[in-house]
C-alpha cells in the first residue's frame, strides 16, 4: 500500500518533490521504504542520517557499542553528550530531532549467524557499514541467501571502497574476495586511524545509492567498485564482475550461515599457535590403510561441489565446510573421521569444529587433495 | 630513582626493565626501574599488525629491539628500533626471504634471538615455512641456513592448520658447531657441524597424534629451554608431555611429576639457577585454557623431580586463560622477574622467581609473545 | 610502451611517496609489469608478491577496470596506456 504524504511531510520534503525522478510518487517509495544499517559508527552516521533526512520510512539500526570520545571525529550521529550512552539510544534521539517522521528500529546486538537472517529478512535493503570481516561476510551471506540488495562501504586510512552487492544479476561481496581472511591480524579503524572525513564521503556514497535503489533511478553501483583516495581525491571504478564460481550467488553451495568469527579470525578465535597441531594423518598413511581393506575410517571432504567435480579421492562424502554443523547428525562419533580438502586448511577448520563438538576421532588430511595426488595418485588432478 | 617516563623520549637508565609484549594487533612495552613496581607501557606500536617475535641486544655497544611484524596484506618483515620503540626503522626491502628455487615463501617469523656475546653481530630467527635464517649485521638482512633449507625431511614435515613453524632456537653456549631447534611438527633437531646437517632428536618423546608413537621425528615440540650453566640438560614441552634431557637431545625422559595436565606451549628456564623451569600447562589440546580455571604457573626446583603450584596474586577462578609458546619469559634481575601474556590480553609478572604476582596489564589484544631484559644489565 | 600502476596508499612509502607509477618498457603481461616495477621499486614488489611470485591472498589486481582474475590472472596481456590498479580488502566502517 502506498502510504500517503502529510502536509507537514509536504514541506519538509518540498525540494524532492519539485525533483524530477523523485516527486510524490518517489516520495512515498522513500516513505514505503525500510532500510537496515548494520553499525551506527564512521559509515552508519552518514548513512542513517542523511537516509532519515530523505524521509526513509523506516530505518533499522543495529550495534552494541558505546559512545567514545574518540568516536567523534567522525561518527556525526553521536554528539560530545551522548559519551558513555549506547550508540542505538544515541542514534534514536539523533534521528528523532533530524526527522520525527522516520520509525526507527534499533537492535543492541552483534550482528550474528543466529539472527542475521531474521534480522535481515524484515527490510528492504541493507547498508553494510560494520567494522569487521567477520561480519561484512556475514552481511553478504545472508543478503545472497535472502535476495537482498547490499550496500558496501569500507574505510581504511585515507581510502575507501563502494559497491552495492546482492542484486539478482550483479556480483557480490565474495566475487570480490572469496576466501575471508585467515586468523590473524584484520586491522579495523581504531587500528590503523582513519581520516575522519572519510567515511563521511563514504557512507554518503552508500547513502545515494540506497535512494537509488528505493527510487529505481539511475546506475547503480552494481558490478563495479568504486574506489575513492581522499588524499589524492581520486575516484576510480572498476568493475566487478559475478564469479560463476563464486560460492554464495555463483554455485550456491553457501545454503546456511556459519560461524564468522571463527572464520575470520576476530578476537576471540583461536590462531596460530593454538591450532598449529590439528591430529594429521598423511595421505601415504591413509592410503595404506585404505588399501589394506580398513574400512574402519570415514572419509570427509568440506570442499564446494564444484572442487569435488574436478577431483576426489574414492570412498569420500561430501560435505561442503558450511554445511558442517548441520551435517554433523548424520556423521558417526565413534568412528575414525578423516577429513580433507584442497590443501588441508579449510579441513583443518573442520576439524577444529568437529572437535569441539565431541568428535574424538577426527583427523585432518596433511596437505589435501593437493598431497594425495603428489604422494598417492597422481591421476588426482591437481588445480 | 630513574624515571621510566624517559621510555616517552626513547632513553632508559642502565638497571630499567623493559617488557616487549607482542600481539595479534601490534606490540607493547613495558617499562620499569629495577624494583619493578610500576610500569610504563607504550604502544601499540605497527597497530594492526601481528607480533609473533621480539628481542632485546645490547651487543656491540646497541640498544636495540628487533620486532617481527606481519601485515595482513604485504607479509612479514624484521623491524629495528634503536630507542625503545620511540622510532623504528623497516627495511625497504623484505630481508627474510627464501630463495626462489626453494619453492617456498616466508609465511611468519615466530623467533628472533642474538647470538652470543663474542659473536657481536649473529642474530638467528626461525620462521614458518619451517626454516632457520641468520643474520650477520644484527639482524639488517638475513640469509636462511642452508642445512635445515634442504633438509631431507622437508617434504615429510607436517604443517597443521596454522602452519609449520620453527619456533625455538638452543645454541650451545660453548661450542659454535652446536645448535638445537625445534619445529611443530618435526620436533627436536641438532647440528654438530655449525648447521651443515642436522638429525633428529626426539627419542623418547611421544607423538600422541600419530599411529607410530615414537617416531624418529614429526613430533609435535612446543618449546625447548635449557641453562648455559648446565647446557646439555635440555628441558622441552610437548604437545602433551613433558621432558628432560641429560645428554643434549640424545634421549628424554618424562618429568610430568605432580602437574594437572602435560599439555601447553610455553617453558621458561630461571635465569639463574639450572634446576628452576617455569611453565604453564593448559587444560587439554580439546581445552587450551588453564586446567580448571585457575590460572597456575608450575615451577621446578629440582629440574622436574617435582613441581609446585604458584598461584599467589594469579586468578584462580573462572580464568579461562591461554598462555601460548613464546608468552613466557624472565629477566635477569638478582631476584629473577618472571613475566606471562595471555590470550585475554593480560600481562602478569613476579619480581621474586614467581612466588608472588601481580596483573600489570589488562585489556591488550591477545598476546602472542612476551620477552623480558634488564637495561645495561645482561653483559 | 606506456603502463601506469597505482599503488594503495599503504605502500605510498616504498614507491617514494607516488601513488602512480609510470613504465615505458615493453610490459606485455601483468607479471612483466610487475617485474619492471620490482626492477625500479623492490619494496613495492616484496610486499604485494610471494618471494615465488604469486600475489598475496586479499589483494586483488585490475587491469584497467577488469580484475585479473576474471581475465587471464598475472599472464593477463596488456595494450599500450594500460592501468593496472591494485587493490587490497579494508574492512573499516
Amino acid at each position: 500500500m502506498t502510504p500517503t504524504l502529510t502536509t507537514d511531510e509536504i514541506q519538509r520534503y518540498s525540494r524532492h518533490l519539485i525533483l524530477p525522478d523523485v516527486g510524490v510518487a518517489g516520495q512515498q517509495k522513500l516513505k514505503a521504504a525500510r532500510v537496515l544499517t548494520v553499525g551506527a559508527g564512521g559509515l552508519g552516521s552518514p548513512v542513517a542520517l542523511y537516509l532519515a533526512a530523505a524521509g526513509v520510512g523506516t530505518l533499522g539500526v543495529i550495534d552494541f557499542d558505546v559512545v567514545d570520545v574518540s568516536n567523534l571525529q567522525r561518527q556525526i550521529l553521536h554528539g560530545t553528550k551522548d559519551v558513555g550512552r549506547s550508540k542505538l539510544e544515541s542514534a534514536r534521539a539523533r534521528l528523532h530531532d533530524l526527522n520525527p517522521h522516520v520509525r526507527v528500529e534499533t537492535y543492541e546486538t552483534r550482528l550474528t549467524s543466529a539472527n542475521a537472517l531474521e534480522i535481515i529478512g524484515g527490510y528492504d535493503i541493507v547498508v553494510d557499514g560494520t567494522d569487521n570481516f567477520a561480519t561484512r561476510y556475514l552481511t553478504n551471506d545472508a543478503c545472497v541467501l535472502l535476495g537482498k540488495p547490499n550496500v558496501y562501504g569500507s574505510i581504511f586510512r585515507f581510502e575507501g571502497q563502494a559497491s552495492v552487492f546482492g542484486m539478482a544479476d550483479g556480483p557480490c561481496y565474495r566475487c570480490l574476495f572469496p576466501e575471508p581472511p585467515p586468523p590473524g591480524s584484520v586491522p579495523s579503524c581504531a587500528e590503523g586511524g582513519v581520516f575522519g572525513v572519510l567515511p563521511g564521503i563514504v557512507g554518503t556514497i552508500q547513502a545515494t545509492e540506497t535512494i537509488k535503489l528505493i527510487l529505481g533511478i539511475g546506475e547503480t553501483l552494481a558490478g563495479r567498485l568504486l574506489l575513492i583516495d581522499a588524499q589524492s581525491m581520486q575516484f576510480r571504478a572498476m568493475t566487478l564482475r559475478k564469479d560463476p564460481a563464486c560460492p554464495a550467488c555463483g554455485t550456491r553451495t553457501i545454503t546456511t550461515l556459519i560461524d564468522y568469527d571463527e572464520f575470520c579470525g576476530s578476537p576471540g578465535a583461536e590462531t596460530m599457535d593454538d591450532i598449529d597441531d590439528v591430529l594429521e594423518i598423511t595421505p601415504r598413511e591413509l592410503a595404506a590403510r585404505l588399501s589394506g581393506g580398513d574400512d574402519s575410517l570415514d572419509l570427509i571432504d568440506v570442499r564446494e561441489p564444484y572442487e569435488w567435480a574436478i577431483a576426489h579421492i574414492d570412498g569420500a562424502r561430501l560435505v561442503p565446510l558450511g554445511q558442517i554443523p548441520k551435517s554433523l547428525s548424520s556423521l558417526d562419533k565413534t568412528r575414525e573421521i578423516v577429513v580433507m580438502c584442497r590443501s588441508g586448511v579449510r579441513s583443518a577448520d573442520a576439524v577444529r569444529f568437529m572437535q569441539s563438538q565431541g568428535f574424538a576421532r577426527v583427523r585432518n588430511l596433511a596437505g589435501g587433495i593437493l598431497r594425495w595426488s603428489s604422494d598417492v595418485d597422481p591421476r588426482v588432478p591437481r588445480y | 630513582m630513574p624515571s621510566t617516563s624517559s621510555i616517552n623520549d626513547g632513553k632508559l637508565a642502565p638497571g630499567s626493565t623493559l617488557i616487549l609484549v607482542g600481539t595479534t594487533k601490534g606490540a607493547f612495552v613495558l617499562a620499569s626501574d629495577a624494583s619493578r613496581k610500576a610500569w610504563t607501557l607504550t604502544g601499540p606500536h605497527f597497530p594492526g599488525e601481528s607480533v609473533y617475535a621480539l628481542a632485546y641486544d645490547e651487543r656491540n655497544g646497541r640498544q636495540r629491539t628487533l620486532a617481527a611484524t606481519r601485515s595482513f596484506h604485504w607479509g612479514s618483515t624484521v623491524r629495528l628500533s634503536d630507542d625503545f620503540g620511540k622510532s623504528w626503522t623497516g627495511p625497504e626491502r623484505q630481508t627474510v626471504r627464501f630463495p626462489e628455487a626453494s619453492g617456498l615463501s616466508l609465511v611468519q617469523i615466530w623467533q628472533i634471538l642474538p647470538g652470543p656475546a663474542d659473536d657481536p653481530d649473529l642474530m638467528w630467527a626461525g620462521v614458518e615455512p619451517a626454516c632457520l635464517f641468520e643474520s650477520r649485521d644484527a639482524g639488517e638482512s638475513w640469509t636462511p641456513v642452508d642445512g635445515l633449507l634442504n633438509h631431507e625431511h622437508r617434504q615429510k614435515w607436517q604443517p597443521g592448520g596454522g602452519g609449520l613453524c620453527l619456533h625455538t632456537i638452543v645454541p650451545h653456549p660453548h661450542d659454535k658447531q652446536r645448535m638445537l631447534i625445534a619445529m611443530s611438527t618435526g620436533g627436536v633437531y641438532r647440528t654438530e657441524d655449525g648447521g651443515k646437517s642436522w638429525r633428529p632428536r626426539n627419542h623418547g618423546v611421544r607423538a600422541e597424534f600419530l599411529p607410530d608413537k615414537y617416531p624418529e621425528f614429526g613430533q609435535c615440540v612446543h618449546k625447548v629451554a635449557s641453562h648455559p650453566a648446565k647446557p646439555e640438560r635440555l628441558f622441552l614441552q610437548n604437545h602433551w608431555g613433558l621432558y628432560r634431557s641429560d645428554d643434549w637431545g640424545d634421549t628424554w625422559h618424562d618429568v610430568a611429576n605432580g602437574v594437572p595436565s602435560d599439555f601447553g606451549f610455553c617453558m621458561q628456564m630461571h635465569p639463574h639457577d639450572p634446576d628452576t623451569v617455569y611453565i604453564v600447562p593448559m587444560q587439554s589440546d580439546q581445552f587450551r585454557c588453564a586446567p580448571d580455571a585457575k590460572l597456575r604457573v608450575y615451577r621446578t626446583r629440582d629440574a622436574g623431580a617435582s613441581w609446585e603450584p604458584l598461584t599467589n596474586g594469579l586468578p584462580q577462578e573462572r580464568a579461562y586463560e591461554t598462555v601460548v609458546r613464546d608468552a613466557l619469559t624472565a629477566d635477569s634481575h638478582e631476584s629473577a622477574g618472571v613475566y606471562f601474556g595471555t590470550r585475554n590480553g593480560k600481562i602478569f609478572g613476579s619480581r621474586d622467581g614467581g612466588d608472588n604476582w601481580t596483573e600489570i596489564a589488562d585489556s591488550l589484544p591477545p598476546v602472542c609473545c612476551v620477552k623480558a631484559a634488564v637495561v645495561g644489565g645482561n653483559h | 610502451m606506456a603502463i601506469s600502476i597505482v599503488l594503495p596508499r599503504a605502500l605510498h612509502q616504498y614507491a617514494r611517496g607516488s601513488n602512480v607509477v609510470s613504465l615505458d618498457e615493453p610490459c606485455p603481461t601483468v607479471a612483466d609489469a610487475l617485474a619492471s616495477l620490482g626492477a625500479r621499486l623492490p619494496a613495492v614488489t616484496d610486499r604485494l608478491l610471494t618471494e615465488q611470485g604469486e600475489l598475496r591472498p586479499h589483494v586483488n589486481v585490475f587491469v584497467g577496470t577488469e580484475s585479473v582474475r576474471f581475465l587471464d590472472g598475472l599472464e593477463t596481456e596488456l595494450a599500450d596506456g594500460s592501468t593496472l590498479t591494485i587493490v587490497p580488502a579494508v574492512s573499516g566502517g
